[in-house]
């Protein structure tokens, strides 16, 4: 069981990536709009020869 | 490439409440579903069908989205569209040309608030549209907010272009300015969200650990490494209880300065006292560790707060409540350069001083005095009052108030936040903020528990004293942590977020927790009347013709000959005929101010308006009159009606034992006679905003418990000030963010669901407090003589919790339509002072 000395801290790392991932992404404001990505998967995007145009 | 047909999408999987084309039902439009007028033959082809359509505006938006690509808008949206206003004028944008910043890809970048989203599909809709126009770089639609980031490169596309783009689309886009740019609701959520990710996590990971510790040594565990479990669960807990829970600590020390006390106490308490009294015994190296039961909690508490902020920030802040009211860009004269030169510009750049135009059918965008011409003035939005008053050289406008049918110049005296539109939201958060604070039932049992528990806790120490001060220290441990009152402080949040659930599908958005809490105790009902006992706009009540006529019509064609002529007005009444939707057309139309129209239907020169416009004398109290060379063709009345529902309603009110008293900027000879109608004993009109304040804070002071309903710009400080405030979500924007509780919908009947939910939800509180006192009861004297262990009592805790927020979610599932009165506890009320009018 000693092997708890090494995975418990590591699992504590792993928390504090999580936590660190979680509050760049809020920063990012990637949850300021929750519902659009739900509509956006669901219709197609604008044809690939029309994006070309302006781009 | 797929297309949305041959989309595998089963009807099961579409959003909950998607609105499909399907569903749009005969005889309505397909765009914004609203009745079709009779002979009307407008159509829009939409995936090779012809669908009808109720207006050219309705056609033109419907056009637009289907021949953008855009079409699936109306399979996924929600709700129908509103109907589109009248096509925005594009110069009115041009004054924000050049306006925007540009950021360091030298692309122009702007702000703007988008007005009428409802729904994720228009955000899709906006997004997508904006995006096919050459330039646009970047489209982020906010669809909970309206709030919009655009960016564009300024060589293709202007600002103006993209905003007629929106108004194209039937929503309408308000430019933000520095001052209205507030961040303020973003950061807040930004820094709720990290707080509850915080929570969440450690929650997760802490409740991980304590299984383990379950086991304890006395099954083989290393010591070693159960005192490692509780070191990593007491580093893992810290944040959460000091980064994550500082909000409960700051609301408690913020209670406790002003000597009251609010939920956040005992929950601090409570915290502190599991935190502490953990920690504490981890040093010593005995005793019970309660570390997952303080991360659970405050997870589970930041989570119902996090859905009340969620209803809070949608109803939009006082500010951006104002924009609809104002006009965007504003006319100015230029008096130091050629004479009479006018330049479009942001109203936000307007200065007291600075001399504009208003032309017919806008609204004054900052207090002035008018310079120049003649007009009609409506202020309903300040004053409450229904009828239009005229407006002559050297008087006084309000900005907000709509210059209705003459052209004039205006000398602006106040602007931006000096206005009195603005002083009205700032009425607002002063009277929010010093609003008396109820000292809650359920606050005043946990404050009680908690001062129980800490004298149980002092004489458990002392009688164990004698016995040596670690064991007398060890048995007090033990009383705190058994009875961390976690049962009894999710006892009220979980019953409130379950009944505000249940409360949002009736169209119920209850913004302020607490409100549920106060509302068993409303004795009285302060009532606006325009635009909440009624509808807020006027409707036609009797038609009369003059069968004495030569050339006599019958009733429709009168109302058609009216509707046709009253569609090139922008007076109030006109509204009454817009339903009748006509499709004849009126020739040479035009509007004498505050007097009437003129125009010529099947070759007769009509004239509608007043008795002394038409030339009648036989009529005293103000019809409208349609008249043609000949004489008069007939009279209609306009009134403003009752809502379908508000009899029923004010007599579920008094029978739940609630006074109704009616509170209206309006003429008091009108509200009198509203009373006397309705049977409401009292009435008080022609009061100002502030009146109504001190009328509110008068019935206050006589030991009423207010409920303030209202929809108004002018109701905004009483909405403020009352224990409860009700807002009608089709009023002014300004009146729904100062509200507790926002009624969706055109009914005033949900108001009594609202009371009765709030007491069902008090019962069940009342259960859930008397579980939790009885579970601590029964608990204390065994953790006092030290006969519960730590597995049982964590397990003894997590159980009464289980048991609250079931009981709780029963909330959530109530049939509230079959019981519509309340069965309060009223009081009898006979032979009490009557106030009088301020």
């Amino acid at each position: 069981m000693k092997i708890l000395f090494l995975l418990i801290p590591l699992s504590l790392i792993l928390l504090s990536v999580a936590i660190w991932g979680f509050f760049w992404m809020v920063r990012h404001r990637q949850f300021e709009d929750m519902d659009a990505a739900a509509w956006r998967i669901l219709t197609d995007d604008v044809a690939p020869e029309d994006r070309q145009s302006h781009e | 490439m797929m297309t949305a047909e041959t989309l595998p999408l089963p009807s099961s999987g579409r959003q909950a409440g998607a609105l499909s084309s399907e569903l749009i039902e005969d005889g309505a439009c397909f765009h914004c579903a609203e009745p079709i007028p009779a002979g009307l033959d407008l159509t829009v082809s939409y995936r090779n069908e012809a669908r009808p359509v109720c207006c050219t505006g309705c056609q033109a938006v419907a056009e637009l989205i289907i021949s953008g690509g855009q079409g699936d808008y109306y399979e996924y949206r929600d709700s129908p569209a509103a109907r589109p206003e009248l096509a925005a004028d594009a110069t009115d944008w041009q004054a924000f040309d050049g306006q925007e910043s540009v950021d360091k890809d030298g692309l122009a970048e702007a702000t703007i608030w988008i007005d009428g989203i409802h729904c994720g599909a228009c955000g899709w809709l906006i997004e997508t549209h904006l995006s096919a126009i050459p330039g646009v770089k970047s489209v982020g639609v906010d669809q909970q907010t309206g709030i919009t980031h655009l960016r564009w490169s300024s060589e293709y596309v202007q600002q103006s272009m993209l905003l007629e783009a929106i108004a194209a689309l039937g929503y309408q886009p308000h430019p933000l300015s520095g001052s209205e740019l507030d961040e303020s609701l973003a950061r807040e959520r930004a820094a709720f969200l990290k707080q509850l990710a915080v929570a969440g996590l450690g929650m997760m990971q802490v409740s991980m650990f304590a299984i383990g510790t379950y086991f304890g040594p006395e099954n083989g565990m290393d010591p070693a490494v159960e005192r490692l479990l509780y070191l990593v669960s007491m580093l893992v807990a810290a944040p959460v209880v000091f980064y994550s829970g500082v909000s409960f600590f700051a609301g408690a020390v913020r209670a406790l300065k002003v000597r009251q006390l609010n939920m956040d106490v005992p929950v601090s308490i409570a915290l502190l006292l599991a935190f502490g009294a953990s920690a504490v015994n981890f040093f010593r190296g005995e005793g019970p560790m309660y570390f997952e039961s303080a991360t659970m909690f405050v997870f589970l508490l930041l989570a119902a707060r996090f859905i009340a902020m969620g209803v809070r920030h949608k109803a939009v802040d006082a500010q951006r409540a104002l924009l609809p009211m104002l006009p965007d860009a504003v006319i100015k004269i230029v008096e130091d350069g050629p004479a009479g030169q006018e330049v479009s510009i942001p109203r936000a750049s307007l200065q007291p001083g600075d001399l504009i135009r208003v032309r017919p059918g806008d609204a004054i965008a900052a207090d002035g005095i008018i310079e120049s011409g003649a007009t009609t003035i409506n202020e309903a939005l300040m004053t409450g009052e229904s009828r239009p008053r005229a407006g002559h050289v050297g008087e006084p406008v309000l900005a907000g108030s709509g210059n209705i049918d003459g052209s004039i110049t205006v000398r602006i005296t106040r602007a931006g936040k000096d206005c009195t539109l603005s002083q009205a939201a700032d009425l607002l958060n002063r009277a929010r903020l010093s609003r008396p604070r109820q000292v809650l039932t359920a606050n005043r049992v946990s404050s009680v528990f908690v001062a129980c528990l800490l004298v149980v806790a002092t004489a458990v120490f002392f009688y164990w004293l004698p016995k040596g001060f670690e064991h007398a220290f060890s048995a007090t441990l033990a009383v705190l942590v058994v009875t961390c009152p976690c049962a009894l402080s999710l006892a009220i949040p979980a019953a409130l977020s379950a009944a505000t659930t249940r409360l949002a599908r009736d169209g119920l958005l209850v913004s302020r927790l607490d409100a549920l809490e106060v509302l068993p105790r409303i004795s009285c009902a302060l009532i606006d009347k325009t635009g909440t006992l009624s509808e807020g706009r006027p409707g036609i009540s009797a038609v009369r013709l003059n069968a004495s006529h030569p050339n006599a019509v019958d009733k429709a064609t009168l109302l058609d000959w009216m509707a046709a002529l009253e569609k090139h007005s922008n007076h109030p009444l006109a509204a009454a005929f817009r339903d009748l939707r006509t499709a004849t057309q009126a020739e040479a139309v035009s509007a004498f101010a505050g007097q009437g129209l003129t125009g010529r239907i099947e070759g007769r020169s009509l004239k509608l308006g007043s008795a002394a416009f038409t030339g009648d004398a036989s009529q005293a109290d103000e019809p409208l009159i349609l008249a043609d060379e000949a004489g008069v063709l007939g009279w209609v009345e306009v009134v403003d009606p009752w809502r379908e529902d508000t009899v029923t309603t004010l007599r579920g009110l008094a029978a739940a034992g609630v006074r109704t008293v009616i509170a209206s900027g309006d003429h008091d000879q009108r509200v009198q006679q509203a009373a006397a109608e309705l049977g409401i004993s009292f009435a008080a009109g022609e009061l100002k905003p502030d009146q109504k304040l001190e009328l509110l804070r008068r019935l206050q002071s006589e030991g009423e418990t207010v409920l303030a309903l209202g929809d108004g710009v002018n109701d905004s400080g009483l909405l403020g000030g009352a224990d409860v405030s009700v807002a009608m979500a089709e009023g002014a924007d300004l009146a729904t963010a100062g509200a507790d509780v926002v009624l969706t919908g055109r009914r005033l009947g949900p108001l009594l669901m609202l009371l009765t939910a709030a007491h069902r939800c008090r019962t069940i509180v009342r259960q859930n407090l008397s579980w939790a006192v009885a579970y601590n009861v029964v608990a204390v004297p065994f953790a006092a003589a030290g006969l519960i262990g730590p597995g049982l009592a964590a397990l003894g805790m997590s159980a009464s919790s289980l048991v609250v927020i079931l009981n709780a979610a029963r909330l959530a599932k109530m049939g509230l339509r079959k019981d519509l009165a309340p069965a309060g506890d009223a009081k009898e009320r006979s032979g009490e002072p009557q106030p009088q009018p301020a």
